[in-house]
């Protein structure tokens, strides 16, 4: 039918021999978990750093930074990655640190390389999986094509146990502590940040902050909610007393103050360039590709993302009084 | 066949978002042999031939990196003025694979001096955009691009039909109107325009889209639009409007769940 028009291409069967061999990767490296590292970035705070987005066969969706807590009486996790593959991976890595049960499950926001690996824990009743109020909802609407973008590693159909159920979610709406046992860790719901569901993580010993994807490290942040709101978000975390910290993408260990000052130097440029535009009738069409530019040579994966924040941000701001 | 499809899926996939637009090393394919426009032309046109008007009578301009599904950006510029003897009679807006493929029908005047439409249209699949104009003889002309990007109908909106603002209306011109000369004026409505697939709708919620717009000056008729979800939402309208006298621009749109929504706004030579 509508294949008619492409499957003459070569390319296209060469793509195709790709995916196969991708997929049979995919599913098949069984042996690969002592490769999965996890280092303690802070005492009991320990992280897998995913490789730079994007997803690739080669990195096989371990693409986010995801880690766990680890308490005297139980383990909070923090993010699963973006297939049961990596939650299965961080699981080990989890039990290769510590015999303690995992006793809650933290989903910092709706993206797949954070949710979709959730399934690796969930078999277990005494676990608790905890996200921001809205995150039921988001599932809701927003699985269905995070899976289909799943079968292009695990094929049509192959997906169906990754589903997450919604109603497993423990809405998480303000602050809420948990106790791992002399250790309690502080989670809080944002109401408007990278999404508008997001959720962070404090670890109140060590004083380390888990961002989720709040705040980028080098990654051109990623704006799915409303930009002045995000901006006074990041003005209340440059607040905070931040000893350790996680974000989900990008390095760890460059200074805290410096990636909430360059976010936000990002997001000063963006509201500036964008208000500007509408002023002189620039239309969206153009100002995706002048607004904001000169930040071009500052980060990674700009020309993927930086558009879409410039129409999310110009379709927001053009109705400003 | 499937295959396809995971290579449409492959290349469309996105990880931080479900819509996501990629430039892709395949060739366009050929805009006259997709199924779905041999239908839809049947439908919409018989055996009425199409020419192509890229030439000297119509251009449609598309961003050739698109970032968002729901979201694109179109500007249609008909290459000929309008005159009493010759003019553009009707803009049709196709996207072949949309679930209504006819995402607007726009009237236009002699009276206009010229036609232009610049608007928002939300992809739901790997489709071409088809911009084709009758003319007051008859004749039919048509300028397309083909358009990679998709899930943009399908999307959670997102949006609140209950907005306290639903139906506001913004306005733009140049601060002075030139009369007898095409002037630009746009005009954008605040209102969710609802796709029927959007994946955040209650079931069986009928969905909540605009599907007429129509723009008068001084009570006669300058443009008008059947549209429907295929725009994006807080629909947005930009189009040229030749005044012969100072007066006042009306816009009335009506949505399907039958409200209707009015503003104006006064036109004045003098800097306003």
């Amino acid at each position: 039918m509508v294949s008619t028009y492409v499957t003459s291409s070569l390319i296209i069967r060469i793509l195709l021999v790709y995916l196969m061999v991708g997929r049979i990767a995919f599913a098949h490296d069984v042996n690969e978990s002592s490769a999965y590292t996890v280092q303690e970035i802070a005492e009991g705070n320990f992280v897998h750093e995913g490789n730079f987005p994007p997803q690739s066969l080669e990195n096989r969706g371990d693409i986010a930074n995801i880690g766990f807590i680890v308490g005297e009486k139980c383990v909070a996790v923090i993010d699963v990655g973006s297939s049961l593959h990596v939650g299965s991976m961080l699981k080990a890595a989890i039990q290769r640190v510590t015999r303690l049960p995992i006793c809650a499950v933290i989903i910092t926001h709706v993206h797949p390389d954070h949710l979709l690996g959730l399934n690796a824990f969930t078999k277990d009743d005494s676990i608790t999986v905890y996200g921001h109020h809205r995150l039921p909802k988001q599932i809701r609407t927003r699985s269905r094509f995070y899976l289909e973008s799943l079968e292009q590693y695990l094929g049509a159909g192959n997906t169906a146990d990754h589903a997450i159920d919604p109603s497993l979610v423990t809405p998480v709406n303000g602050l809420l502590s948990i106790d791992l046992g002399n250790r309690v860790i502080e989670l809080k719901s944002w109401d408007y940040a990278h999404t508008d569901h997001d959720l962070s993580v404090t670890d109140i010993k060590t004083g380390t902050f888990w961002a989720g994807d709040i705040v980028f490290s080098e990654h051109v942040p990623i704006l799915d909610s409303n930009i002045r709101q995000y901006n006074a978000v990041l003005e209340e975390l440059q607040k905070l007393d931040v000893q350790h910290y996680v974000v989900g993408h990008g390095s760890l260990d460059r200074p805290w103050d410096v990636l909430i000052s360059e976010q936000q130097r990002y997001f000063r440029v963006l509201l500036r360039e964008v208000r500007a535009a509408i002023v002189n009738d620039i239309s969206l069409m153009d100002a995706v590709n002048t607004v904001g530019w000169t930040e071009r040579d500052r980060w990674h994966n700009f020309d993927m993302y930086h558009r879409r924040n410039v129409t999310t941000s110009y379709t927001d701001l053009e109705w400003e009084d | 066949m499937n295959f396809v499809k995971r290579i449409l899926t492959f290349i469309g996939a996105s990880l931080l978002f479900c819509q996501l637009a990629l430039a892709t090393p395949f060739p366009d394919p050929d805009h006259s042999s997709i199924p779905e426009w041999i239908m839809i032309k049947q439908l919409m046109f018989g055996e009425r031939e199409i020419r192509d008007g890229s030439d000297d009578i119509l251009a449609l301009y598309l961003n050739t990196k698109l970032d968002d599904s729901s979201t694109v950006p179109i500007m249609v510029n008909a290459l000929m003025d309008q005159t009493e003897d010759k003019y553009i009679k009707t803009l049709y807006l196709v996207i072949d694979r949309n679930p209504i493929p006819t995402a607007g029908v726009f009237k236009f005047k002699p009276e206009a001096g010229r036609v232009k439409l610049e608007t928002r249209l939300r992809f739901e699949k790997f489709s071409f955009i088809r911009a084709i104009v009758e003319t007051n003889t008859g004749d039919l002309y048509m300028d397309q691009r083909w358009v990679q990007v998709a899930g943009g109908c399908s999307a959670p909106s997102g949006k609140n039909a209950n907005d306290p603002s639903l139906g506001k209306m913004r306005f733009r011109m140049d601060d002075q109107i030139r009369l007898n000369e095409p002037n630009l004026v746009q005009f954008q409505i605040k209102h969710p325009n609802e796709s029927t697939l959007a994946s955040d709708l209650e079931p069986g919620y009928a969905a909540r889209f605009i599907d007429k717009v129509a723009v008068e000056f001084n009570g006669k008729s300058i443009m008008s639009g059947d549209i429907n979800f295929s725009l994006s939402d807080n629909p947005i309208f930009k189009f040229y409007f030749s005044p012969q006298a100072e007066g006042v621009l009306s816009v009335r749109a009506e949505d399907t769940h039958d409200t209707i929504f009015t503003d104006s706004v006064e036109i004045g030579t003098d800097k306003r």
